[in-house]
């Protein structure tokens, strides 16, 4: 693994690190997303509903939810590129000061790629399987920068290296099929580093992988993001990555966000019943599995609403062990339970 | 492990590599046929006599010494004439192929891009399509005069559509493909996308369809000689030779057979080549997932 010096352009390097070593470092966060809402064009239904997080610089912040919850929609709308029948319906996206959500296709494309970048979840399907692996990567420096076609093979080339691509001349004239899944992610995570963004969204860029590779890869996520300063937005529902990499959490139920801490303070003292639920059904090291239920797996009762359901009130009522008539009659409000730590629950309110 | 074995498999010429070679007898018999029509077309003056010259005393002669594939009902020499009608079908075949797939990727491309342009082309694509060949082919050498040029258009302008049809139902699905919202996502524009992602994942099934649209308009241009929509009545077309020599069809059947069964050569060189194409490219063949 090279070192963190040689993980950004040399330009960058002694700002961006003069940055991430005084943290908390930066008054403002770099991307403040608030009240996000997304509709299904034409209809009432709001997959995403009211969700609001900040990314700060060098920071990792960890979106956690069971499929379905609504984070790859709220990752994707961060870079607005939602498919057709999803629109956003309120609420500001704001990267820098710049509204996203009301920004137009031309500074989209400005600051896609440069200020912000994305990488999915499929390392198999995000690079095009008919175009050289180098052609792709020099892409966006072709559209970002004014480089020449050398200066953008020498920066292509330095982030292979960084990522931990061995032998990445070769790689450049090898198409895609020509990489191991692992291979390919590193390709992605290079091509999405290739501007220096400001904010990285990551929408499960490890679940495709073995775990073995997954490690690596959230190892070399650590390192560039130390390095660089940028603050990563990783979605996942893996627990075990979060606890891995995480700085902060925000929990996703049902298209919101129910709870937001530091991520020992989620570990150590969930506040809101799903995520002590979800905690409990992940953590099999607080003790032997439980053998009491025929040796069944702890598990949350009953399923996720579904999405014409919902409405004013909490969405996790019908599953949680805690809620009264407080919980059928409103949605909870918001509440810093700790310094940091924003619960949307009834029962966190109560003395 | 993984690495030396991706090690040893990378090309080192990844573009020479792509060329594609004759892998079957059929396929090099394909390419054998085309190639030699083509040189006997540029040779033709070389080593016949003119097409056009007539002499009435060797007039409906079989096959010779003097007369390769002997004389037509003027006299003429049918070796010289099938050769020279060679050249019109290979420049007819691959013009109105080379133009309609252009055209046709250009317009296919847009169509299935841009929303809002699609519905408009797809109108105008549907009306030409409407249109039978042969009445346009017919309307368009009585407007103009007849010529290549006239009847290579004559063909393009209904095999367009066809052409638009494929590349815009393939942009369509292609679009929907997680690297092309990656390349959004890395700010590329509609022309990035157009050019560096979706053109090169259209070669291939164009390049199948090319040769489809080359094969069908060597038959119907001397489909459309034959009914004199076509080429000039004096030019040696294929067409034009079969017409001119079908009253000797029982006297002298190989003024007619000959230019028969070099067409038939040459369509079913065109369609092996086409298919070798298709087994390459086609369904299922593309490289990676």
């Amino acid at each position: 693994m090279p070192g963190p010096s040689a993980l950004v352009g040399e330009r960058h390097v002694s700002c961006r690190q003069q940055a991430a070593l005084a943290r908390p470092m930066a008054a403002a966060p770099v991307l403040s997303v608030r009240n996000l809402t997304l509709a299904i064009d034409r209809t009432l239904l709001t997959p995403v509903d009211d969700v609001s997080f900040d990314a700060w610089p060098g920071e990792i912040l960890a979106i956690v939810g069971e499929s379905g919850c609504g984070k790859s929609l709220t990752a994707l709308a961060t870079m607005r590129l939602l498919p057709p029948p999803i629109v956003i319906r309120g609420g500001a996206i704001r990267l820098d000061g710049t509204d996203l959500a009301q920004a137009s296709e031309a500074e989209l494309r400005r600051i896609r790629g440069r200020s912000m970048a994305m990488i999915f979840q499929d390392p198999m399907t995000a690079l095009n399987p008919v175009v050289p692996v180098g052609v792709q990567m020099r892409e966006p420096l072709a559209i970002h920068t004014s480089l020449s076609r050398r200066q953008t093979r020498a920066r292509a080339l330095e982030l292979l290296r960084q990522v931990g691509v061995p032998d990445p001349e070769r790689r450049l004239d090898a198409y895609p099929h020509q990489l191991s899944g692992g291979m390919r992610q590193r390709v992605v995570i290079a091509m999405m580093l290739a501007c220096n963004p400001k904010v990285l969204i990551a929408d499960e860029p490890t679940t495709a992988l073995d775990v073995t590779v997954q490690a690596q890869i959230l190892g070399i996520f650590r390192d560039i993001q130390r390095a660089t300063g940028m603050a990563l937005v990783l979605i996942t529902h893996d627990l075990g990555v979060v606890a891995q990499v995480a700085d902060r959490v925000a929990v996703m139920y049902a298209g919101r966000i129910v709870e937001t801490a530091r991520v020992q303070d989620i570990i150590a003292r969930p506040r809101h019943p799903y995520t002590q639920a979800l905690l409990r059904c992940a953590r099999t090291d607080a003790g032997p599995v439980p053998r009491a239920r025929h040796g069944m797996l702890p598990e949350i009762g009953g399923s996720v609403m579904p999405l014409a359901a919902r409405g004013a009130f909490c969405a996790f009522v019908d599953r949680c062990d805690r809620a009264d008539a407080r919980c059928q009659a409103a949605l909870p409000a918001r509440l810093e339970a700790a310094p940091g730590h924003v619960v949307e629950c009834w029962d966190v309110h109560r003395p | 492990m993984a690495e030396a074995a991706g090690r040893a498999r990378l090309p080192v010429r990844p573009w020479l590599d792509r060329i594609p070679r004759p892998r079957s007898l059929p396929v090099s018999l394909a390419v054998a046929t085309i190639l030699l029509f083509a040189v006997l077309a540029v040779a033709a003056p070389l080593i016949a006599p003119d097409p056009n010259l007539i002499v009435p005393r060797e007039r409906l002669q079989f096959v010779g010494v003097r007369h390769w594939l002997g004389t037509d009902g003027l006299g003429r020499d049918l070796f010289a004439r099938i050769a020279h009608g060679g050249g019109i079908s290979l420049t007819v075949g691959l013009s109105v192929a080379v133009l309609s797939s252009a055209l046709g990727l250009l317009i296919g491309l847009v169509a299935g891009y841009f929303r809002t342009a699609d519905l408009v082309i797809m109108r105008v694509i549907d009306a030409i399509m409407a249109i039978p060949t042969l009445l346009l082919a017919v309307a368009m050498t009585m407007l103009a005069e007849p010529s290549v040029l006239v009847v290579v258009a004559a063909l393009v302008v209904p095999d367009v559509p066809k052409v638009v049809r494929v590349i815009r139902a393939d942009v369509l699905s292609l679009r929907t493909r997680t690297y092309i919202t990656a390349a959004v996502a890395s700010g590329t524009g509609p022309a990035g996308i157009l050019a560096v992602h979706l053109l090169p994942n259209l070669l291939p099934p164009l390049s199948v369809q090319t040769s489809y649209i080359c094969a069908s308009a060597i038959l119907q241009e001397a489909g459309l000689s034959f009914i004199g929509a076509g080429m000039p009545a004096e030019t040696p077309s294929w067409g034009v030779i079969v017409a001119e020599n079908r009253q000797y069809f029982v006297s002298a059947p190989w003024t007619i057979l000959f230019p028969g069964m070099c067409m038939a050569a040459l369509i079913l060189a065109v369609m092996v080549l086409g298919d070798s194409l298709r087994g390459r490219y086609g369904a299922g063949a593309h490289a990676g997932p």
